[in-house]
């Protein structure tokens, strides 16, 4: 485990979380509790310091890095890493995060978008053949998975509430996601066909084999949320005792598997995705 | 409701392919002078590094076996995307273990390097 890749995993959490939570925000702001919009907008806030801190790490690792570690006071390097697609993909994620704690639905949505769509300025899909078909679906998958995630947080506040309201918001946020899910994971297992090129390079690269550790963890989740949805939201709804503290406690460990899975995807992102001369 | 979310995904993935910069190569050395693994008769007068894309080369050192840096007079400069890297000895180097390290940006965005090794070895005249 590298700085570079904690580092990486910290923006991913930050930008796909701070995207999540707009998206959540933009869908459900009439069906949220008193009190949930302004802790939504807390923590929106919150994701986009964390992904302050974690562009500027970056981007200063990086200036080291060209340096051949002998500075990081080099202007000119600082001017190339920032006009680089590296610098642009960090400062329209950051854009992207701003837009999307506002206060109206549509231009949170539009933040939100924009924060996954910096992530195809950098990486494997700009290279990629038939682009821009990778990029098309890194976004569709990324939007998903953002949206997932960053629901999580309110989803938990709401299972520890259960109240009438708040049972509603679970249920419409499960059916939301019934059609959204096996979406992300089309796009993603296309995306992985169209940069491995083959079974031999999932199985016999480092690349494939952090990609299927990824797939694996991802499984795990939605386990966890089919459990949720057939097991323990149906105890909430009947009423049963201690089953919201044991549903927020569910979807706390369904977000530490997603911060697992954030850094097996800050991972990949540095390995190329075929062997040499594939 | 639906319906204008949907809209807004359709017009924001139109906008964002249709201004997505073009397809970027990744660079990787495919020659050196001298070759990696080369063992010279005496010091080279000048060194370069052929890339398989361009890409804006940052720093461009050659070092000894103690990790001494070694006076280089590079060409062009480092904002520059090239498919080779020149740089001109400043003086004949000694018999000895040297290392050519590279650091700079692909086109794709990717920061990284390489090293090229070689040995001066006057016997091998």
């Amino acid at each position: 485990m590298s700085i570079a890749e904690l580092l990486r995993a910290t923006w991913y959490v930050a930008v796909l979380g701070g995207a999540g939570l707009g998206f959540f925000f933009a869908f459900f702001a009439r069906d949220l509790a008193a009190g949930d919009t302004a802790r939504l907008r807390r923590w929106r806030a919150l994701a986009f310091a964390l992904g302050s801190a974690a562009a500027v790490a970056l981007l200063t690792s990086n200036v080291s890095d060209l340096a051949g570690g002998s500075t990081i006071l080099d202007a000119e390097l600082w001017e190339i890493i920032l006009g680089s697609p590296a610098g642009m993909s960090y400062g329209l994620g950051l854009v992207g995060l701003v837009i999307a704690m506002a206060a109206v639905r549509g231009v949170a949505f539009a933040g939100g978008f924009l924060a996954c769509a910096s992530f195809t300025l950098l990486g494997h899909t700009p290279g990629a053949d038939v682009w821009p078909l990778p990029s098309a679906l890194l976004i569709v998958h990324l939007l998903v998975g953002a949206f997932w995630i960053g629901s999580l947080p309110p989803l938990a506040w709401a299972a520890r509430r259960g109240g009438g309201r708040d049972i509603a918001l679970i249920r419409t946020w499960s059916r939301a996601a019934a059609w959204a899910v096996p979406l992300m994971l089309a796009a993603g297992i296309v995306l992985a066909w169209l940069l491995a090129g083959s079974v031999a390079n999932l199985l016999g690269t480092r690349y494939g084999v952090v990609l299927l550790a990824k797939a694996a963890l991802t499984s795990g989740m939605l386990a966890l949320a089919a459990w949720h949805l057939w097991r323990l939201t149906p105890a909430l709804e009947a009423g049963e005792q201690g089953a919201g503290p044991r549903l927020a406690r569910s979807i706390t460990i369904e977000a530490f598997i997603a911060l697992a899975v954030l850094y097996a995807a800050a991972l990949l992102v540095s390995m190329p995705p075929r062997s040499v001369g594939a | 409701m639906k319906l204008f979310f949907v809209a807004l995904f359709g017009a924001l993935m139109l906008a964002t392919l249709a201004s997505a910069p073009d397809a970027r190569a990744h660079s990787e050395v495919i020659a050196s002078a001298p070759a990696d693994g080369a063992v010279l008769a005496s010091s080279p007068e000048r060194i370069s590094l052929r890339f398989t894309a361009p890409m804006q080369i940052t720093s461009l050192r050659i070092l000894d076996f103690a990790g001494r840096e070694q006076s280089l007079q590079r060409q062009g400069s480092r904002t520059a995307f090239v498919t080779e890297a020149q740089a001109t000895l400043a003086s004949p180097l000694p018999p000895g273990a040297f290392r050519i390290e590279f650091r700079g940006i692909s086109a794709d965005g990717h920061v990284g390097g390489g090293a090229v090794n070689f040995l001066i070895d006057p016997s091998r005249r």
